[in-house]
């Protein structure tokens, strides 16, 4: 992504923003609350337009206009608030927009298999797949929304924030599958104010501070005060350049 | 999980209890274990309404026995086929979380643009085709209307309420159509005729809607988006539903029915009158909520608003057996929609 820029009324939630994302790489994405990380992502789907920049996927140019569109290249996205349809059930939300159908009947019962393959991939339990997503737990709708994002093999995996409703055992089986989707060549990026987490799975680390890309720094040789200086101070290190003064 | 027999996802995945009142915990349970299977089935609104319906059917056929005569059923049915029809096109704009304030005056509307046509000399056919399409039209308006001007869904179809029925008026300068040309005598058949000899026609054609739009709601990929769109709007177009192309289609079918439904009514009554379907939108709006589709949208099924309009229609035959005045019936038919919103509101408050 280059130069994208992203503008809400007053509000400039991007002002020129560069982001890399290299093949089977995970790349934590970090910021205060409202420095943007969300609105990028979401540029990056389709969710939003940006007003100014390109997006490349895989070294050429491409128009995402759409969720549509984004899906169709390979990107899927876990969001910050899920995104599920609370009325239907866990396998209609896993299959949300792309219901298996055989002669325009959707195929229930090739759904309910596919998306019960994904969730044990997941190892992760469900009581029915007929369960109305909304009188789930907010742990297990997180499960349902990452069942969707994996359900499709894709290319580019967005976590939005994907622990913020697990437990610690819920959350360490979702960095492990991070791993393993990592493996399979699978490029993740990661949204997390849990700075372990990114610690423990990631191979980059990006920061974001209003509305700018202050730094990104290879895990293996930074630490977490590190990135804590760029999220705060837009600096690495008290050191580093000291208070502006020229 | 086979061994659920209830409708499978949208409307009720796995016969989910609809009480808003149960227990997150229990429900999952109650979900999960075999047992207590039935109880997840008795505790749906589709069944209580359906057994309101019973102890309607029940009641008036005790305090009036010739109720129950094939020929009361049988009108009862017709009279009430109109309106069920309609009903099941509104569905599909509540179910995608709109409303379809004008399908009364589309019925109208095309109760007299195909019987002047039919004046003119159009075939039966094209004359129908053209009708149809009209009202396809008014809704395609609508739907243009909330999903590019993004209008509140109430705005534009209240106009189309006043545009329709306007154009009614104006087409045929306020007068009854009685004449319908050469076709008339088969014209008037598609109304008044029997399948052999006992159904009415009308009463075909509600089944037919009835299994076509049960069909596309619960089985489709377009059923599944409707129900989808009218669960979380925005997760749907996340997750790349054609979500404006959707909801314009809702409005699109809710016209086409109207229309359709307009002209087999102009056919039963043998004439094409502007007035035709003035104030059926408010009957039709009822046949759905009080037969379980939420005005919140994403809730309800196609079977519950036959129920509710069923419901209706045998109100309404037991009150004219009753002899109770056409201005009573209104203030008690009035008093059930307003019950039923009031359900509606109540079991989906929780949710919410
Ligand atoms: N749909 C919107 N309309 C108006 N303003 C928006 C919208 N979405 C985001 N913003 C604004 O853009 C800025 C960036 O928000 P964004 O959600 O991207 O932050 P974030 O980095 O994801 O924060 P958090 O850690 O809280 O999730 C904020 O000032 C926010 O108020
Ligand atoms: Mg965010």
């Amino acid at each position: 992504m280059r130069g994208i820029v992203k503008r809400f009324g007053a509000v400039q939630a991007l002002k020129g923003v560069d982001l890399d994302l290299y093949p089977g790489e995970v790349l934590g994405l970090v910021g205060d609350n409202s420095a943007g990380k969300s609105t990028l992502m979401k540029i990056l789907t389709g969710a939003y337009r940006a007003d100014a920049g390109t997006i490349y996927f895989e070294g050429r140019p491409v128009a995402i206009h759409s969720p549509l569109d984004s899906r169709r290249l390979g990107i899927e996205m876990i969001y910050q608030n899920f995104a599920l349809c609370g009325n239907l059930d866990v396998a209609s939300n896993v299959f949300l927009g792309r219901w298996p159908a055989a002669r325009l009947l959707v195929d229930r019962r090739r759904m309910e298999q596919e998306a019960a393959k994904v969730i044990e991939r997941m190892k992760f339990a469900f009581p029915s797949l007929r369960t109305p997503v909304e009188t789930l737990s907010g742990g297990r709708q997180q499960a349902v929304a990452i069942a969707r994002a994996l359900a499709f093999d894709p290319k580019v995996l967005i976590m939005d924030e994907p622990t913020a409703n697990l437990s610690p055992n819920a959350s360490q089986r979702l960095l492990e599958l991070v791993r393993d989707l990592r493996g399979q060549g699978v490029s993740i990026i990661i949204i997390s104010h849990r700075m372990q987490e990114i610690f423990d799975v990631g191979d980059r680390i990006s920061v974001l501070r209003q509305g700018e890309m202050v730094g990104t720094l290879s895990i293996a040789d930074a630490t977490e005060d590190d990135v804590l200086n760029l999220i705060v101070a837009g600096r690495r290190s008290r050191q580093e350049g000291g208070p502006a003064r020229d | 999980m086979s061994q659920y027999p209830a409708e499978p996802s949208p409307q009720r995945p796995g016969g989910a209890p609809s009480r808003p009142a149960a227990h997150e915990e229990e429900r999952t349970s109650r979900a999960s274990r075999g047992p207590s299977r039935l109880a997840s089935v008795t505790g749906t609104y589709e069944f209580g309404v359906t057994l309101s319906l019973a102890l309607l059917i029940v009641a008036v056929s005790v305090w009036a026995p010739r109720f129950l005569s094939t020929t009361n059923l049988m009108n009862v049915a017709r009279n009430f086929a109109f309106n069920t029809a309609a009903a099941v096109g509104e569905a599909f704009v509540i179910l995608a979380g709109g409303i379809d304030l004008s399908v009364g005056s589309v019925i109208s509307l095309a109760g007299v643009v195909t019987p002047l046509l039919l004046q003119y000399g159009w075939g039966l056919w094209t004359a129908i085709g053209a009708g149809v399409a009209v009202g396809a039209l008014c809704g395609l308006f609508n739907g243009v209307l909330v999903t590019k001007a993004k209008m509140p869904p109430l705005i534009p179809t209240l106009g189309m309420l006043s545009i329709a029925r306007g154009l009614a008026l104006v087409i045929t300068r306020g007068r009854p159509i009685t004449d319908f040309g050469e076709h008339g005598a088969a014209f008037l058949k598609l109304g008044q005729g029997y399948l052999f000899g006992v159904i009415p026609y009308p009463v075909v054609y509600m089944a037919l809607v009835i299994f076509l739009g049960w069909l596309v709601l619960s089985r489709t990929p377009f059923g599944y988006a409707i129900y989808a769109i009218g669960g979380n709007e925005e997760a749907s177009r996340l997750a790349g539903i054609p979500v404006d192309r959707i909801k314009t289609l809702t409005y699109v079918i809710s016209g086409a029915v109207a229309a359709l439904t307009g002209i087999l009514l102009a056919s039963r009554l043998s004439v094409g009158n502007a007035t035709n379907g003035q104030g059926d939108e408010l009957e039709v709006i009822a046949a759905a909520v009080i037969g379980g589709i939420s005005l919140s949208g994403g809730k309800g099924t196609v079977l519950g608003v036959l129920v509710g309009s069923a419901i209706i229609g045998v109100l309404r035959n037991a009150m004219v057996l009753a002899r109770v005045s056409s201005f009573w019936q209104e203030v008690v038919i009035g008093s059930v929609i307003v019950l039923a919103v009031l359900l509606d509101r109540l079991r989906y408050r929780r949710a919410q």
